[in-house]
């Protein structure tokens, strides 16, 4: 009995490790660098470049967000970019799994990713950015994965804040850094927008990974405390939405190409608050 | 409320004592300390725990409380759960049915809320744990009465998996025995089941009714279809009393 039991343990294990292409072994297991690397090195990046001031004249904007692209192929985020120009949006966030990690990928995506005099882009890694030694790509392109920006309308600022999850956690620098921000920042700023690759809550049952629940928990009181608005997320690629108290915690559906629902949100920045709508393909 | 309910604790415990005497009763308490770091956390943390049980033929109760006293706010609240285990015994085989309930208040204005079903088979060396739990994060009265919540309350995660398998280097009548675990559960915190949780557990009967154990916790942020990371590590250490 036992002996069967060990096998079926041993076959189950053979067939998860090798049912995707997409899944980098070695990232599968651990990681090619620790989440608090990847903090170091974003802080040294905003201490070279700053953290970007977006100034507009008009009292309302939009700014457009998506994740898990995948690039790949680009059908899909083009139609989003094409989108986002038409819609004169301020920006657009691409929130993780923007490409599959790999060195080809990332030159795709530095190919069209769109101008700064087009329009304003911040862009933070998923799980997937960063399979294949996918950070070394990134960073060296992109630039930091943790971070925020502001803008200013004549009515008033809001806060935007990029944060990093591709390794399933934060780590310990990182929510010091984001528990400092919001005690010393939150409060100079009308709206605040959080932006996290995965999502949070297990709406449905997938292999898609969510932050531990001691973390969660922590997260969970920081957005209650500092009147967090949204908190804005993919990796599980189907939309949904969980509110509690002040905060809309919004999951978005996948932008990837050939995926039946594709899609991504718009949100719409008005004095009265920050509302959302999604947008199919 | 907590009073009450430590009052209501307190004369099922004594309930326990006194029923214990009979041959077919047994009461017994566990008492541990954790000590460890995660990454939701700058230091160190300590919790304390207190578990009692009583068992009287094939059923079981569990009621444990734990005091995490790292906690920057709300400390002096503890962690709560309540466990009924049922053992029976089919074709030969020995399993065990339980049903639990856990309260974790991890802030001021925040708690969340589990319960579920448990499904146990246990060979000499080998054991399994099958179930499924709901999940609610909710609001507290302070934080609905300060910010005049009237919606919004709290959010559900329906019929999550948990497991847990142990292999054993001893048989469970030996003196002193040596566990490897991988699981997703803990007496007071219920992970999701893509955030494993592995743990190495050595044990020893000082004599009958008087056990020391030892215990290394190792969780993992995440597995297969992330670019997995450390989340955190403690070590326990307790004993567990026969009465």
């Amino acid at each position: 009995m036992q002996n069967l039991i060990i096998k079926t343990i041993c076959l189950f294990a053979c067939v998860v490790f090798s049912s995707c292409e997409k899944i980098d072994l070695r990232s599968a297991l651990l990681s090619y660098e620790k989440v608090n690397e990847r903090f170091n090195q974003s802080m040294e990046w905003n201490a070279r470049q700053g953290y970007q001031k977006i100034v507009t004249a008009d009292n309302e904007y939009k700014i457009m967000v998506m994740a898990d692209s995948h690039i790949g192929s680009t059908e899909n985020y083009d139609l989003f970019i094409e989108h986002a120009l038409q819609d004169k949006s301020l920006a657009v966030v691409m929130n993780g799994d923007i490409t599959t990690g790999r060195a080809d990928d990332y030159n795709t995506l530095s190919d069209i990713r769109p101008k700064k005099n087009d329009i304003e882009s911040f862009l933070t890694v998923g799980n997937h950015d960063l399979y294949f030694n996918g950070w070394k790509e990134f960073y060296a392109r992109f630039g930091a994965s943790v971070y925020y920006f502001t803008v200013k309308t004549p009515l008033a600022s809001d806060l935007f804040i990029c944060l990093d999850t591709g390794s399933g956690t934060l780590g310990e620098k990182q929510m010091k850094w984001l528990t400092k921000l919001l005690a010393s920042e939150r409060k100079k700023y009308r709206h605040c927008v959080v932006f996290t690759h995965v999502n949070f809550f297990r709406t449905r049952h997938t292999g898609s990974t969510n932050p531990p629940v001691e973390e969660l928990q922590l997260l969970m009181d920081l957005f209650l405390t500092y009147q967090v608005n949204l908190l804005i997320t993919g990796h599980d690629h189907e939309k949904s939405v969980e509110v509690l108290g002040n905060t809309s915690y919004i999951t978005m559906d996948a932008l990837l190409d050939g995926f039946s629902q594709a899609g991504y949100l718009k949100l719409h920045i008005k004095d009265q608050g920050v509302g959302y709508s999604y947008i199919n393909f | 409320m907590f009073l009450r309910t430590r009052i209501i604790i307190f004369l099922l415990i004594l309930l326990g004592v006194c029923m214990s005497t009979s041959l077919r009763a047994q009461f017994g308490i566990t008492l541990y300390e954790d000590i460890g770091s995660h990454n939701a956390v700058t230091s160190p943390f300590f919790k304390t725990a207190t578990i009692v049980s009583f068992q009287y033929d094939d059923n079981m109760i569990f009621m444990g409380n734990q005091w995490n006293f790292s906690k920057q706010t709300y400390a002096f609240v503890p962690d709560v759960f309540i466990n009924y285990t049922k053992s029976f015994a089919f074709r030969k085989q020995v399993f065990d049915v339980q049903a639990f309930f856990l309260y974790v208040p991890f802030s001021q204005f925040l708690y969340e809320l589990d319960w579920g079903v448990l499904a146990g088979y246990s060979l000499q060396r080998l054991r399994f744990k099958l179930g499924t739990h709901i999940r609610m994060f909710g609001l507290t009265r302070a934080a609905i009465e300060d910010n005049a919540f009237t919606d919004n309350r709290n959010i559900f995660e329906h019929f999550n998996m948990i497991y847990q398998i142990s292999y054993y280097v001893n048989r469970p009548n030996r003196g002193w025995n040596i566990g490897f675990t991988l699981t997703n559960i803990d007496y007071f915190t219920i992970n999701q089941e893509t955030n494993p949780i592995f743990n190495m557990q050595i044990s020893c009967d000082v004599n009958p009714s008087f056990s020391l154990f030892l215990e290394g916790w190792y969780k993992s942020a995440g597995a297969f279809n992330l670019s997995v990371n450390p989340f955190g590590f403690f070590i326990r250490s307790g004993c567990l009393c026969k009465i």
